[in-house]
């Protein structure tokens, strides 16, 4: 295994102790599928930052994320994005998992597998966020969103895109629209029905996962992301409903927080 | 705070776009004005026609260099070429990050431009007017003029780290040393003065 | 136009406010920020703390795992500490691997746990050369506005005195451990280390906690580790100008007073969450 020289490493191998704990009972009482976990969020809380939000969804979930207005942009690779560059600007986003975040083993950072996870997580961050923002206005530029998960229990994404549209929206760049994230998820009993905003558990049981992003004042969907097998098209036009309709319900939520920082802002002047 | 004032959030209707004129910080999109910004709604009414409708916000609006617009920068580097500038401010705000730009050695003056050499006329530390002309191509960033007589050089230290004094177009003196050395001097405006 | 000089002239600024010994964030030259620490806010954790010196946000996890210790050190466990600046805490910080300032910093934390004895690694020992505890301390930055190291500092030993340990018992049968998450205990913290940084203007003028901007204007920092006996644990001076002896001691003895108000700060917190 290639050693981190950045980091210090500690020993080579080392387990987490629930390995060789008792089986705990993980028997969860049944909940109400259309129940939404009650969500935290709270924009302007980064003194670095042009725009910042923390999110938090009851059960644990903490996300922090910061966003950087129109930066220069690096030399473009190529010619087609030089081209491109002069058109539009560039959203980049950047996603970290504290190593502390999940249950469990510690996740190495700098590891293979935990870079893929957060490349993977930063794309669809960035698919989900890109059609809120007028990027023509902003042309050789880049735009930045960084997101750090403090604590995991489920519902990451859709927390961390609902976070990203406030600090966007709180550094002040010109967008269409917020985004708001949901994510849903099946179990693997052929019966089971949707639950909106899994936890952790019932997320690593799953047999379908979705996270929808709505942009809710449009009243345009920007990302759909799923995994899993089984369910009929019908099935999925469902769960994408349901995901959807949670996202208006959650929306009053991150619009006020959004006010609050704009009030709070105008006050400290 | 007032009460009646009326914040928003970005995709938030405003009214439709015949009640009024879409303004700074909103957008028009199928017959309705809807804002960008999180900020404060304004609504100013114009003598003749429909109010405008803008949104904003008290932090100074994050602005990029445009074509036309006069900025403050500072040099970086020079060559027989061209001399590289930081753009620090717009007018008279500051930028929140740096941009670079370029000045060439045709655009630093009007006339005689074959007999222009850059380090006659900048040098790295420099303090500069200059004018953005065009927002560059794929291959080069902003490029910025100083051909016009309120543009060019409007703080410079001498050899010695005195601050010179302009006193001709083309040079500046250390008040120290009384060295004279060669700028391309900016006719300072009485605005800019102050600084 | 003061805004205007502040940015041509960010020294020259600076230094009008010092030499009517303040600063222009309205301190006094020998003043903190508001220190605030919260513990125990992340539940995935074994132990946490999230500290705040004003804007400056630092948020400390602890993770406890097994392992077998090293042949030569068989009654030890392991404290691995890391530094990460993500670039969500400053825009001077690029995304990817740790840069050379997070690297520093890690090497500063050991170098703080090594010297400083917070916790004795026999402690950490289930069973002689079979089994011991390693603690992960993940230190990550959530808002950088200077004195990273003071900061980091009491987020780990605030984070450590938060840890509590599920118990390990081998079994004599099977010889296989067996871990117990309903019976808990806290580590032992033998030693409360406590960092405390200065910048220096103008090789001969200190000030206490420096914020970013002034951390970027200084000439170096000094920062200087006393535990509650007033012993030193280590003083950090990374080049820059340098520092008479005297001046030194005159670090040295704001440090102590300010381990003291630290540990105040942390029994304090620490005891308002204990009762249950």
């Amino acid at each position: 295994m290639p050693v981190d020289h950045r980091r210090l490493c500690g020993p080579e191998e080392s387990h987490a102790p629930a390995l060789w704990a008792a089986e705990e009972g993980g028997d969860e009482s049944p909940r109400d599928p259309w129940a939404l976990r009650p969500l935290f969020a709270r924009a302007a809380v980064l003194s670095q930052a042009d725009g910042s939000a923390y999110v938090e969804l009851s059960g644990g979930t903490k996300v922090l994320c910061a966003a950087w207005g129109p930066r220069e942009a690096p030399e473009p690779p190529t010619a087609a994005a030089a081209a491109a560059a002069l058109r539009m600007g560039r959203l980049q986003c950047d996603f970290r998992r504290a190593p502390f975040a999940s249950r469990g083993a510690r996740r190495r950072p700098g590891s293979t597998a935990e870079r893929d996870a957060e490349r993977d997580l930063a794309a669809a961050l960035r698919t989900a966020l890109e059609p809120t923002l007028q990027l023509e206005r902003y042309p050789r530029t880049r735009l930045l969103v960084s997101v750090l998960l403090l604590q995991d229990e489920g519902s990451v994404l859709a927390a961390a895109i609902s976070a990203g549209a406030l600090a966007l929206a709180d550094s002040g760049v010109q967008m269409y629209d917020l985004a708001v994230g949901c994510a849903l998820c099946r179990g693997p009993d052929p019966s089971a029905a949707w639950v909106l905003q899994p936890g952790e558990a019932e997320e690593r049981r799953a047999a379908v996962r979705l996270t929808v992003a709505l942009l809710p004042a449009l009243n345009q969907v920007s990302a759909v992301q799923g995994a899993g097998s089984g369910g009929t098209p019908e099935d999925w036009a469902e769960a994408l409903c349901f995901g959807l309709d949670a996202c208006y319900r959650l929306y009053p939520v991150l619009r006020q927080s959004l006010l609050q920082a704009t009030c709070r802002r105008r006050r400290a002047m | 705070m007032d009460p009646s004032e009326r914040f928003c959030v970005p995709g938030e209707r405003l009214c439709s776009a015949e009640e009024a004129t879409a303004g700074s910080g909103t957008y028009t999109r199928h017959g309705f004005i809807f804002s960008s910004l999180a900020g404060c709604v304004e609504k100013t009414s114009e003598e003749s026609g429909l109010p405008v409708v803008s949104v904003v916000r008290d932090s100074d609006p994050q602005l990029l260099p445009d074509v036309g617009v006069v900025v403050t920068c500072k040099v970086c580097s020079i060559n027989s070429r061209f001399a590289k500038v930081h753009i620090l401010y717009i007018g008279s705000t500051p930028l929140k990050s740096i941009f670079r730009g370029t000045i060439r050695k045709e655009d630093i003056r009007a006339t005689e431009k074959d007999k222009v050499e850059v380090y006659k006329s900048f040098r790295p530390g420099d303090i500069v007017l200059a004018k953005v002309i065009s927002l560059g191509d794929s291959q080069s960033n902003y490029l910025l003029t100083t051909a016009e007589n309120e543009l060019g050089v409007v703080a410079a230290h001498s050899d010695a780290g005195m601050q010179m004094v302009p006193i001709s177009w083309c040079e500046m003196q250390c008040p120290r040393t009384h060295t004279k050395e060669f700028r391309k001097v900016a006719r300072v405006q009485p605005e800019f003065l102050q600084t | 136009m003061a805004e205007a000089f502040k940015t041509v002239e960010p020294l020259e600024y600076y230094r009008r406010f010092l030499k009517e010994n303040c600063r222009p964030d309205g301190r006094e030259l020998g003043e903190f920020r508001t220190t605030t620490v919260n513990i125990g806010s992340i539940t995935t954790a074994d132990g946490s703390a999230l500290v705040k010196f004003g804007n400056t946000t630092v948020i400390c996890g602890v993770k406890a795992e097994l392992a077998t210790p090293t042949k030569d050190s068989a009654n030890k466990g392991y404290i691995v500490p890391n530094v990460e600046l993500p670039s969500l805490c400053s825009p001077r910080f690029r995304s990817g691997p740790p840069g050379e300032e997070a690297q520093a910093a890690s090497q500063f934390i050991a170098d703080v746990i090594e010297n400083s004895q917070i916790i004795e690694k026999e402690d950490l020992c289930i069973a002689n050369g079979k089994l011991v505890w390693v603690l992960y301390c993940d230190i990550i930055c959530m808002d950088y506005d200077g004195n990273l190291l003071d900061a980091s500092a009491f987020a780990l030993l605030a984070a450590l005195k938060n840890v509590q340990l599920p118990s390990v018992t081998i079994n004599e049968e099977t010889g296989l451990s067996e871990v117990n998450f309903k019976q808990k205990n806290p580590l032992m913290i033998r030693k409360h280390p406590v960092a405390t940084s200065f910048a220096i203007f103008d090789d001969t003028l200190l000030i206490v906690d420096p914020n970013a901007e002034e951390e970027d204007l200084a000439t170096g920092t000094v920062t200087v580790v006393t535990d509650e006996e007033d012993r030193l644990c280590s003083v950090h001076k990374p080049g820059g100008s340098p520092l008479t002896g005297a001046k030194l001691q005159d670090c040295i003895t704001r440090a102590i007073t300010r381990q003291r108000e630290v540990k105040k700060l942390i029994d304090k917190v620490i005891n308002s969450i204990k009762p249950k």
